[in-house]
């Protein structure tokens, strides 16, 4: 449903978790509820998944050695949908590749990686077996709904980052609809969620690589009226690490930054989870994302490391669209 | 003759003894690895059927209710978006988001405060569904201009 609420537009933007959110509703006389109700929504995300803080309830899963540890109904539905990214892209969005990220640099908050990259790298893993144990993967994680309890088996280490800031977006902006009753869409880092009626002409994102960048950024302006866009790149978040160029997005198959043809992937999905999902995973999964998502129906826009861009599924072409295969 | 018969006897009790000691062995040691696949390859006790898991263990039972994720909102499958999305003109000729003053992290201009005052008093009047937090927080919250929402890389 659209609604004609375009003069009545609103939005707001601060920093969080080495990114930008963006909040726009469809009245204006709700942006301050809305901004305080999302900031609300990323607090307890926060408290329970960031893997930068000590006190997160996450970071004590990671140091239980192998326990069973009680966590709150936030951190078990950030899991569950973690664990169910896994599933349904076997393995290729994976929760445990947290030690393969501390690993190669990434180990603190990214504001603070750019500032400290003259310090030393983070020691190798103690054994061996400890190695070993990690290769388990995200099957090893035993997730007990009925107990409260979550329980990583040593040596190995979750990292919510790929799904978490996209479920803070879908919650944010469910929670504001319906606490509301406008339309809204939340940016957590790019990864877009929306709620209630849309603005006439949907709500106005530009895919391109970097979400920080302007609204001239090289990249393609779309319309979505509902559900969720992601966009997963690897021209972002780059380190230098022992003489090698790094990037965020792993692959779990080889614990190594993924290597692929795909620098940007932006995906069109029912929530802003799933997109997200899909495009970390065709990132991992490289030339063979074009029929896994042509198979899934799933709207992309895949563009490769020399700017050639590929759209799947519905998504808008654009002028200088590469020639899908037949 | 009767010594020969006697240590024949004896052999053969042996002899099923040991196969007894056997047959108990291996029971064992199937039931040992059965336990050890399925807590390596739990997705597969998860697949035949979520009491069949429980029947094996509690241990199992908790990978089966995992990866049902029943409890959860997680997602069975992955779904298209309900409208993919449509082509959109160039964006509108609004002042670029860097220009707010955002990117260096500068306060509101002072343009926008009676923009902001003017939303304070609009949202103290309307009637929430639900109590919502105060509004005040802990940054400042900028406004900014009608230009496109960037999905990019983070």
């Amino acid at each position: 449903m659209a609604v004609d609420h375009t003069a009545r537009i609103a939005g707001a933007r601060w920093p969080v978790w080495g990114s930008i959110a963006v909040v726009r509703v469809t009245e204006r006389a709700a942006l301050l509820r809305a901004c305080a109700l999302v900031r609300a929504e990323l607090d307890a995300i926060d408290a329970a998944c960031s893997r930068f803080r000590e006190d997160s309830e996450i970071s004590r899963v990671n140091a239980a050695h192998g326990r069973a540890v009680r966590v709150g109904p936030v951190l078990r539905e950030a899991v569950a949908l973690a664990l169910a990214a896994a599933r349904l892209t076997d393995g290729d969005v994976d929760p445990t590749v947290g030690s393969a990220l501390t690993l190669s640099g990434y180990d603190r908050d990214w504001s603070l990686l750019a500032r400290d990259r003259g310090e030393p790298p983070p020691e190798p893993p103690p054994t061996r077996a400890v190695t070993l144990l990690a290769l388990a993967g995200w099957r090893a994680v035993e997730l007990d709904q009925d107990r409260e309890t979550l329980r990583v088996p040593l040596g190995v280490s979750l990292d919510l980052g790929a799904t978490a800031k996209a479920l803070a977006a879908d919650r944010a902006a469910a929670r504001v609809s319906s606490a509301l009753g406008c339309g809204v869409l939340v940016s957590l880092g790019g990864d877009i969620a929306t709620a209630g009626p849309a603005p006439v002409g949907g709500w106005k994102a530009l895919v391109s690589d970097d979400h920080r960048g302007c609204a001239d950024a090289p990249g393609q302006t779309v319309s979505i009226v509902s559900g969720g866009l992601a966009t997963s790149s690897t021209a972002v978040r780059r380190w230098s690490h022992r003489g090698q160029t790094m990037h965020h997005v792993i692959d779990p198959a080889t614990q190594l930054p993924a290597i692929g043809p795909w620098r940007t992937v932006s995906v069109a999905a029912a929530d802003c989870a799933q997109a997200n999902i899909v495009a970390t995973a065709a990132i991992v999964r490289g030339a063979r994302a074009v029929t896994w998502l042509d198979e899934l129906g799933i709207a992309a826009r895949l563009q490769r490391h020399d700017g050639r861009v590929m759209t799947i599924a519905g998504w808008p072409g654009e002028q200088h669209d590469e020639a899908r295969p037949s | 003759m009767r010594s020969s018969a006697q240590t024949r006897d004896g052999s053969l009790r042996r002899l099923r003894l040991v196969n007894r000691w056997m047959l108990i062995g291996s029971v064992v040691l199937t039931a040992a690895l059965t336990a050890v696949v399925s807590r390596a390859f739990p997705s597969r006790a998860a697949a035949s059927s979520h009491q069949a898991a429980r029947k094996v263990g509690h241990r199992h039972a908790t990978h089966a209710s995992n990866h049902a994720a029943t409890h959860s909102s997680a997602p069975k499958a992955l779904r298209p978006a309900a409208q993919p999305p449509t082509a959109t003109s160039t964006p509108e000729s609004a002042p670029s988001e860097a220009a707010s003053g955002e990117a260096a992290g500068s306060p509101e201009s002072s343009e926008e405060e009676p923009a902001q005052s003017a939303l304070a008093h609009e949202a103290a009047r309307q009637p929430a569904r639900e109590p919502a937090p105060e509004p005040a927080q802990q940054a400042p919250v900028v406004e900014e201009p009608a230009a496109p929402v960037v999905s990019g890389g983070s």
